[in-house]
């Protein structure tokens, strides 16, 4: 387990590294915000473990483009201070990733 | 070479660069220390303009109730433009990797605010020394005295903030019951039940009673009619206090000549009239009571300082002057409404109300008793009382007996020859609404407690 301070420098690394990425052009605005907003969820306030192990199971692939560009909108549209909402994309995201791992 | 090591030496005097990207690390990782920081420095306390943008950012974040972590620092920087290019993002990245243990904040932002105060006394230097090569013909009392103001300005309202945690404040609370436990056992065995002080004396034993004494840190707000006893009643406090108990204190005089003052102790401390005293009509013998009674003058604590100008700015620089020289225990401005007022925008209420605010800080400021006297309207009201009311700890109200009172008031005819009562407005230690019955003699410019009659 990462002491205080490890955490503190893994989460200011990717944070950096998210950032970077959006000003050398390599990611858009809502892909940025998006990144932003699951680090700090994760990180500082130690929430969506739900989310990240879903999307530990998440294979990207050229055969279920489809599907994976529906997973991608989803992921982005997700608003991380709607509870409500939260929990109906996080259902159809299972649904969405265990489609693709079937395919 | 030199040169270089001098201007080294300088830039080590006036910032430091590695505690401000250490307070703004921690800002950003830890919400106590953000707390801590922002309660504690402002933006202009960073010499670094960059520093002082990315703290600017993160109070704006806090007031809209986001944690200003390094992700909402980045996403606000970049949505206001601030975070162009990826070298940006590097120099933020730099300070936010300035890793502190939280527990330490206080040390950093002590530095930090440190530094920030050198570089406002650098400033003071460097206008004071251009002052003097740009004008030519100095008043240099005035030069001095507005270079001390400035001064006392940097430093004078500055308060350290102090939370007392559960266990300060039962602490606190123990001692203060146990003290006075001690005290009331030593009250009744060895002062045969007489309260001993817990401040100066008021110079009335029944006001003493009641208040115990003016205490450290007290605003003491006396308000009366034009003349019917201010300065009187300021003098009676300085003779009990600077005379009698032979404490140090200072009188303000907005006023009154050095001559006049000078001559109302006369009577004072001899108990002769005013009018014979101001003509010269007195004997041989009376003229040695007056001696002697100024001879106890000589030997007293009062300081004091007639001041026809006198500025709420002023008296924070006077009174800290007299209390690191002379070790004073108390101020007496007599009095506020005669002190000169710099904005007209604001009602005269408005600025009394400012002036008492500022008293009150600086006796908590010095530690000492302060007292601030005030003129009531014919009516007997005073402007803006309630505003000064919530500021003073001590409010009290010297007026005349009406003469109806005198005949019908039963409890006054108890009392031998009342005419006046020091009536308690406000006390924030004990009772109020209390009025005492005194004895004021104009001309003699003394005060006493009346006498009870049949005692």
């Amino acid at each position: 387990m990462p002491g205080e301070q490890e955490w503190k420098k893994l989460y200011d690394d990717t944070a950096t590294v998210i950032m970077d990425l959006f000003m050398t052009g390599r990611i858009e605005l809502e892909e940025l915000n998006f990144l932003l907003n699951l680090l700090e969820a994760v990180i500082i306030k130690q929430q969506q473990r739900e989310l990240i192990d879903l999307l530990k199971n998440w294979q990207p692939a050229a055969e279920h483009e489809e599907i994976d560009t529906i997973i991608k909108a989803t992921l982005l549209a997700m608003d991380f201070k709607d509870q409500d909402d939260w929990e109906h994309n996080l259902a159809l995201l299972r649904e969405l990733i265990s489609l693709g791992e079937l395919s | 070479m030199a040169v270089s090591i001098r201007q080294q030496l300088a830039d080590e005097l006036m910032f430091d660069l590695e505690s401000e990207k250490r307070v703004l690390s921690s800002i950003m990782h830890s919400e106590e220390a953000c707390i801590e920081a922002h309660n504690s420095l402002n933006a202009a306390d960073f010499y670094s303009p960059k520093h002082a943008t990315v703290f600017e950012l993160t109070v704006a974040l806090y007031a809209r109730e986001i944690r200003p972590t390094y992700v909402e620092v980045l996403k606000e920087g970049h949505s206001l433009g601030l975070l162009k290019s990826t070298r940006d993002i590097e120099e933020l990245k730099h300070i936010v990797e300035h890793y502190i243990d939280d527990e330490n904040i206080k040390y950093w932002i002590k530095k930090v605010r440190d530094k920030a105060r050198v570089r406002k006394f650098v400033e003071f230097l460097k206008n004071s020394m251009e002052l003097l090569h740009n004008e030519a013909d100095h008043d240099v009392e005035q030069l001095l005295m507005e270079a001390e103001e400035k001064l006392t300005n940097l430093t004078a309202l500055e308060i350290d903030d102090h939370v007392d945690t559960p266990e300060d404040m039962a602490n606190l609370g123990y001692d203060e019951v146990e003290r006075r436990f001690l005290r009331f056992r030593e009250i009744q065995e060895v002062y045969k039940g007489v309260i001993p002080l817990d401040g100066l004396t008021t110079g009335f034993d029944s006001l003493n009673r009641i208040t115990l004494g003016y205490k450290p840190g007290d605003l003491i707000i006396l308000g009366a009619q034009t003349g019917h006893g201010k300065t009187a009643f300021a003098l009676h406090t300085a003779k009990a206090v600077a005379v009698d108990q032979g404490m140090n204190l200072l009188y303000l005089n907005t006023e009154m000549s050095r001559q006049q003052i000078a001559l109302r102790w006369g009577s004072i401390l001899s108990l002769i009239e005013h009018d014979r005293i101001r003509i010269g009509d007195i004997n041989e013998n009376e003229l040695s009571i007056i001696l002697n009674g100024y001879s106890r003058l000589r030997s007293s604590g009062f300081y004091s300082y007639p001041c026809p100008n006198l500025t709420p700015e002023k008296t924070i620089s006077i009174a800290r002057k007299f209390r690191t020289q002379k070790k004073i225990d108390l101020m007496i401005i007599d009095y506020i409404g005669r002190m000169e007022k710099h904005d007209p925008r604001l009602q005269e209420w408005q600025i009394l109300e400012q002036i008492v605010k500022t008293q009150k800080m600086l006796a908590q400021n010095l530690k000492i008793a302060v007292m601030c006297l005030v003129q009531l309207n014919p009516d007997g009201t005073l402007q803006g009382a309630k505003r000064m009311k919530n500021e003073c700890d001590l409010m009290l109200k010297l007026s005349p007996i009406p003469k109806e009172d005198l005949v019908e008031d039963e409890e006054l005819k108890k009392y031998l020859n009342p005419n006046y009562y020091i009536t308690i407005e406000k006390n924030r230690d004990g009772r109020s609404g209390v009025r005492i019955p005194i004895q004021f003699d104009l001309q003699k410019q003394s005060m006493k407690d009346a006498e009870r009659i049949g005692r």
